[in-house]
């Protein structure tokens, strides 16, 4: 029986490990048929431990945001996660779906789909489902062969979507099928394309329409509950305790470089190109670190937690950004 | 035996020679559709556009009728605002024809019918319970224009997509739903304009309806070729003018045969008797009229259920008794010099058999000869 307990435990630490390895921008996981490529990462701690129990660097884990590159062609269901391991699908990457056929794609709440993303895809339910995407790239649903619904909970920038360039021309591009959206969220479509051209329902009218995309599988349908692995990633975490008043408040995440335009000397504003991420354009990690004493914030793209036995908590913090190499001790202290 | 059997003929008869009085509730077919008749009038009219010798007025036959069912002869039907029929109100002239407003679709009118297409015009004032009642439509596309008045479980077990039109129109007169939309029975997909949801269909159940866009709104009209778009558009002005001088006031004039007290012209006016929003049953929805009247020779006012007329005079009706006019509103009492030999007055109303009419004109005869030898006699007895 203690043998068994200790094979389950071992076999627990060994799935929270799995993860444990080093990624870099630019990796690519594997997992169930589908490929994902590494667009940033940070650092993160584990929800379930307060700041007190976090005693070295070992506490921290490596999570991210990743892309999905490559979708085997011969998967009958197609079911992308919100997450793998720690890492966040936030994207397709450009012709992720091109002339595919699949009989079911599940999709995760996503922040951008690539140029063509789901173009010419056919799916053999009849409706291709999208729960959530915020940037959109050209013609992404050109020729999707079936319907096209959107079970989003907010506003889409369609940018060009429903558009594409036929040589030099700019063309309309749209599904072969119809457009169907949630009552509800007809009021941001109003301006768009789509507008003349779409369905609305709500209810049980909406939630039919759906269920027929999955062919009424509710097991099928509980892919949103998301990965758990994601939820063992807290991005916030304080060097002291919170009645402490001394300290820092580090939270991690990632935005967007910018594109620089030579010629006026000026930083363009999100002229992003979703879905084909580069070196020159790419998501790059940020902290934003507070001091909770003086309240002072300062941003930072890396952040190294460092072990040192001379100091009396054993470890400090260690941060690069813009102006060099920056260490505090987890009391605030800056160390010269 | 036999006394049955002549109880029986004088009974079929009698139900016959009533419902030749009472249009109300007759039916009629024309063109694959069955009418039911709900009132029809007599109106004398301007004869506009006449020529020399055409008379000044026109004597016409004008109703209110709304299509109870289909008869199946045809597979695509079109229900007209307007059908002219054979007159079933009682007039000698079996070729006189009246023009019928087509008012609404009755309960149950297109049950379990199967047509390739159905194009129903804007501005009927009802649509009748389950109307539309497993209606299979090979066109796929039922384009539906609001009634005032929509009845409950109208679009039950439709199989064809049902498209609500013109839901402006709702905007100067809110649409009755009658519990519409509340059903137990499947209902087809029921869509509107994006731009008319939330501000027109204000009785609808909003999680009962798909909206859709422009495009495909045009394109869902336009499937009904010829008589798609522009005929239902062309019918707009029409029907709304004519919605219009009835709906707000229940008491409207429909005719007047001449100026009041001006020129001593004795005047009828056609008003409708009851309100429009306390009916119930389909008929009931189109209000029975009531013929109200002024004569100048007798300053006799009144209220009569029919009122009919022809070129020398004309008759009324209240409850059992009718009465007789010249067109100048002199009353006209000996009504038996009126009745031809068939037992008929001048409008067609059976008063006598031709039996009771023979008899008492063999009875007057009878007393004629009686007072004539009567006379004889006194002169030549000289007392």
């Amino acid at each position: 029986m203690t043998r068994k307990i200790y094979i389950i435990i071992a076999f627990i630490l060994n799935a929270i490990n799995l993860f444990a390895q080093e990624y870099s921008t630019g990796d690519v996981i594997e997992k169930d048929g589908i490929s994902y490529k590494v667009l940033v990462t940070y650092l993160v701690t584990n929800p379930k431990e307060s700041p007190d129990a976090i005693t070295g660097p070992d506490k921290f884990y490596q999570a991210g945001e990743i892309m999905a590159i490559k979708v085997d062609e011969n998967l009958t269901d197609v079911v992308i996660p919100s997450a793998v391991g720690r890492f966040k699908v936030v994207g397709l990457t450009d012709s992720l779906f091109y002339r595919h056929e699949h009989n079911r794609i599940w999709l995760p709440d996503l922040v951008f789909a690539g140029n063509h993303c789901f173009s010419k895809l056919k799916v053999r339910s009849g409706a291709l489902v999208i729960h959530g995407l915020d940037f959109l790239g050209t013609g992404v649903f050109d020729e999707l062969a079936g319907d096209l619904i959107f079970d989003t909970p907010r506003a889409i920038s369609w940018g060009k979507t429903f558009e594409k360039k036929n040589d030099t021309l700019v063309v309309t591009s749209r599904p072969k099928g119809a457009i169907k959206f949630n009552t509800k969220m007809l009021r941001y479509i109003k301006y768009s394309l789509v507008y003349d051209d779409c369905y609305t329902a709500q209810g049980n009218r909406f939630k039919r329409w759906v269920s027929k995309a999955f062919n009424d599988d509710e097991e099928f349908m509980k892919h949103d509950l998301t990965d758990k692995m994601s939820y063992l990633s807290k991005r916030g975490y304080t060097t002291t305790s919170r009645m402490k008043k001394r300290g820092l408040k580090i939270n991690s995440g990632a935005v967007n470089v910018k594109l620089f335009d030579e010629k006026t000397g000026k930083v363009k504003p999100f002229e992003y190109p979703w879905g084909n991420l580069t070196q020159e354009f790419r998501r790059q990690a940020r902290y934003t670190v507070s001091n909770k004493k003086s309240g002072t914030t300062s941003h930072y793209n890396e952040f190294i937690p460092v072990a040192d036995a001379t100091l009396k908590e054993g470890w400090y913090v260690k941060f690069i950004g813009d102006e060099g190499e920056v260490k505090y001790t987890l009391n605030g202290k800056l160390i010269k | 035996m036999k006394k049955i059997l002549l109880l029986l003929a004088s009974l079929t008869f009698f139900v016959i020679a009533s419902a030749d009085q009472s249009q109300r509730g007759v039916t009629f077919e024309k063109d694959g559709l069955i009418y039911t008749i709900a009132s029809e009038y007599i109106i004398k009219k301007h004869n506009i556009g006449r020529s020399a010798n055409d008379p000044a007025y026109l004597i016409q036959n004008e109703g209110e009728v709304y299509v109870s069912g289909v008869s199946g002869t045809k597979s695509c039907i079109t229900i007209p605002t307007r059908v002219t029929n054979k007159s079933h109100y009682c007039r000698k002239d079996s070729a006189v024809t009246a023009t019928y407003n087509v008012l609404g679709i009755g309960a149950r009118a297109f049950e379990d019918a199967k047509l390739d297409k159905l194009i129903i015009p804007f501005g009927l004032l009802f649509y009748g319970e389950q109307a539309f009642h497993n209606l299979e439509l090979k066109s796929g596309v039922l384009v539906l224009p609001p009634a005032k008045r929509m009845r409950k479980g109208m679009f039950d077990g439709v199989k064809a997509k049902v498209l609500l039109t013109n839901l402006t129109y709702s905007s100067t007169t809110p649409i009755f739903f009658d519990k519409t939309f509340d059903s137990k029975e499947e209902q087809p997909d029921i869509y509107i304009y994006h731009g008319i949801y939330s501000t027109q269909a204000e009785g609808i159940d909003k999680k009962s309806l798909c909206t859709i866009g422009k495009n495909i709104y045009n394109k869902w009209i336009a499937m009904n070729g010829e008589f798609g778009k522009d005929y239902i558009e062309s019918n707009v002005k029409f029907r709304i003018s004519s919605i219009h001088s009835t709906k707000d006031n229940s008491f409207n004039t429909l005719y007047s045969s001449g100026v009041y007290n001006e020129n001593k012209i004795p005047t009828i006016t056609i008003k409708k008797c009851k309100k429009f929003e306390k009916t119930k049953t389909d008929i009931d929805m189109i209000a029975p009229c009531e013929y109200q009247f002024w004569n100048p020779y007798t300053y006799e006012k009144g209220v009569y259920d029919e009122f009919i007329m022809n070129e020398s005079l004309f008759r009324l009706k209240k409850g059992t008794d009718y009465k007789y006019y010249t067109l100048d509103g002199k009353p006209i009492t000996n009504t038996e010099s009126l009745i031809d030999n068939d037992g008929k007055d001048p409008f067609g109303l059976q008063v006598h058999t031709p039996e009771e009419v023979k008899e008492k004109r063999a009875a007057k005869e009878r007393e004629e000869n009686i007072n004539r030898k009567m006379k004889d006699l006194k002169k030549v007895f000289g007392f």
